[in-house]
């Protein structure tokens, strides 16, 4: 199965095989990942808090950043 | 046999990078759906999101993004409103300043129209939850408001 995720993967961002290709390969893409994702992805816990450090990081707003300042204080706080 | 953790990662960047390299709209459509899928499955039962990127990549889009990827970041929204998980309650602002600046870009019809479909998705999914119905209320106006210039698109593909 993973050998079919990476292939249709790579035949969807293949220009050479042509849209219809490009198009079905992302349709089985899709299903493969819906049908049959417990076996060939395994689920990692990942750090939320990292994720407001790395927003703020690229959005320029000041009203945002506040906001993902105030977020990140009540995460730590907790 | 399972993805290593490096073809997971690689997985999931090259399906962010192919949506911003996609030049033709009905693939870009086609690989959103792969990506919301993917971002479906990455939120495990306890709520956790376990794609931070995916949100960051949606803020980014929605936030600075050209009209196309706007609007792909909007579907995919729409297409997995709850996305936020257990973290929802932290990012309801940004998700509402994101939703009314899309509405608010006259520029774009396709993102404007995409915004209120995804809200719409949004406030669908929280129909029992007059607290969030409220803290987008009043984005109603705006909603009527672009909806009624739909009425002049019932001929195209934007049409619901």
């Amino acid at each position: 199965v993973e050998t079919r995720a990476t292939y249709l993967l790579s035949s969807m961002r293949n220009g050479a095989v042509g849209d219809d290709v490009r198009q079905m390969a992302a349709v089985l893409l899709r299903r493969l990942i819906s049908n049959e994702f417990e076996e060939f992805y395994s689920k990692v816990r990942v750090d939320h808090d990292s994720l407001l450090l790395n927003l703020i990081s690229f959005n320029p707003k000041m009203t945002i950043i506040c906001f993902y300042c105030s977020c990140h204080l009540k995460t730590n706080r907790n | 046999l399972q993805l290593s953790p490096e073809n997971q990662s690689q997985l999931k960047n090259e399906l962010l990078l192919t949506i911003q390299n996609e030049t033709q709209a009905n693939m870009r459509r086609k690989i959103c759906e792969v990506v919301s899928e993917l971002a479906r499955q990455l939120l495990d039962e306890d709520g956790n999101n376990l794609w931070p990127e995916f949100l960051r990549f949606l803020f980014e889009s929605a936030s600075n993004g050209t009209p196309e990827l706007k609007e792909s970041a909007l579907q995919m929204f729409g297409s997995v409103p709850g996305i936020f998980g257990n973290q929802q309650s932290q990012y309801l602002s940004v998700i509402k300043q994101m939703l009314q600046q899309c509405m608010a870009d006259w520029s774009n019809y396709s993102v404007r129209f995409q915004a209120v479909k995804s809200l719409s998705s949004f406030i669908l999914l929280h129909d029992d939850d007059v607290a969030i119905q409220k803290h987008f209320q009043v984005m109603n106006s705006r909603i009527i408001y672009i909806d009624t210039w739909s009425s002049f698109y019932k001929n195209s593909f934007h049409r619901i």
